[in-house]
């Protein structure tokens, strides 16, 4: 093996193998054709690690997603080719759904869903337009006539209390413990389970 | 590309709900699925996000089922569902355990001849044929699969919901009605919608009779 790659660890695999599929999904909403990608990008991606084509190590994720880029092209044309044409995934529209929803457990579902429905409705409002409308702090702001800031607290919070639902872990002590972890997580520059 | 994105990035310009929207592209797109790959606590927030997503659909897509519900149907399903219903119902005031999983005892699939779109098949439409192609193949664990996908991708849910349940008694019933129930079956079975076929409550039993 050439100075600068690395062998990929078993754990490395299964986490470059999750987030491969939900880009695969996106793109192709279908989990037959994304798996079929997922196994075709990392047999790729092996050969060409073992060929020493990667030079920075620290660059794993953008060089594994430039080959699934490659590959889900190459999976989606072949699915044109084969595929009837009223079978094909339409494009991705905004506020739409999303091949990604089907990505969460019903189980999993459901626990948000209880947590939101405890949600004050312009809470909820504004968890639809963030994550159906794909509107930031800042549209979010304009729409809603309040400050980004302000805006910004009011989806942090009740995102916290769903994404405590969604984990099943309990409510903590008081919040400003809630946020500190959360702020600690976000800030984390990787994962764990990026090698190197 | 610029220099790799951090979690803190990610969520300061909230890039997961932009990108379940749609609303990515570019180098942009580029770079947070760079990140996204090598990231578990973004993977997890994306699946969050799918799981909000969901949540907030679910009102909105019961009220959708309902309102479509006396959109016409082809012949072959509505005959199936009817079927259905008055097996449901004849059990009506006798629902022990032992009479509900017998319902699983089915040895023949309701046959699938067809479901007719209307206007442009949206995704959950191809996802729908997708599945009953597994259903006509009598993969009727992969069918469910993709029936449970159609149905959260917004497919016509009378009939998904339909094959949904008589997927998973195909899949589930020696399991159900017998011993050796594996724990994938049994939450499968928590899958089916409110007032999807599989079980019947009392409610979905009033209305019948109403």
């Amino acid at each position: 093996m050439s100075k600068g790659t690395r062998e990929l660890a078993p754990g490395d695999l299964e986490l470059l193998r999750s987030g491969l599929r939900s880009i695969a999904l996106r793109v192709l909403a279908d989990a037959e054709a994304a798996d079929e990608a997922v196994q075709e990008t990392l047999a790729r991606a092996l050969a060409a690690l073992r060929n020493g084509r990667l030079k920075d190590p620290n660059k794993l994720g953008e060089f594994v997603a430039g080959i699934a880029r490659h590959v889900i092209a190459d999976v989606f044309r072949e699915r044109q080719r084969t595929l009837p044409i009223e079978e094909l995934p339409g494009p991705l529209a905004a506020g739409g759904v999303s091949p990604l929803d089907a990505l969460v457990s019903a189980d999993e579902v459901r626990r948000v869903q209880a947590a939101l429905s405890a949600l004050a409705p312009r809470d909820r409002e504004i968890l639809r337009l963030s994550f159906y409308e794909g509107l930031a702090a800042a549209e979010l702001a304009a729409r809603l006539g309040e400050p980004a800031e302000r805006v910004r607290k009011r989806k942090s919070r009740p995102l916290d209390r769903l994404r405590r639902a969604f984990l099943g872990t309990p409510k903590p002590a008081h919040d400003g413990a809630a946020a500190a972890t959360n702020r600690v997580e976000a800030e984390k520059p990787r994962e764990t389970g990026r090698a190197g | 590309m610029s220099a790799a994105l951090t979690c803190g990035e990610v969520a300061e310009r909230e890039l997961i709900g932009r990108y379940f929207a749609g609303r990515l592209a570019g180098e942009e797109l580029e770079e947070f699925e760079a990140h996204l790959l090598t990231c578990g606590t973004c993977q997890r927030e994306l699946r969050l996000a799918g799981a909000v997503r969901r949540a907030l659909r679910a009102p909105q897509s019961a009220q959708a089922a309902r309102s479509r519900i006396a959109r016409p149907v082809p012949l072959a399903v509505g005959l199936a569902a009817a079927a259905a219903l008055a097996g449901l119902l004849l059990l009506k005031g006798r629902e022990t355990p032992e009479e509900i999983t017998r319902l699983g005892a089915v040895s023949q699939a309701p046959i699938y001849l067809g479901v007719q779109v209307r206007g442009a098949p949206s995704q959950g439409d191809s996802l729908f044929g997708s599945a009953m192609m597994a259903y006509m193949e009598r993969r009727y664990d992969a069918a469910a699969d993709k029936l449970e996908a159609a149905l959260a991708a917004g497919a016509d849910s009378a009939p998904a919901q339909f094959f949904l349940g008589s997927s998973l008694l195909m899949t589930a019933s020696p399991a159900c009605s017998g011993g050796g129930v594996s724990a994938r079956d049994c939450a499968r079975a928590d899958a089916v919608p409110p007032g999807g076929l599989l079980l019947p409550r009392e409610g979905a039993a009033a209305d019948g009779q109403a």
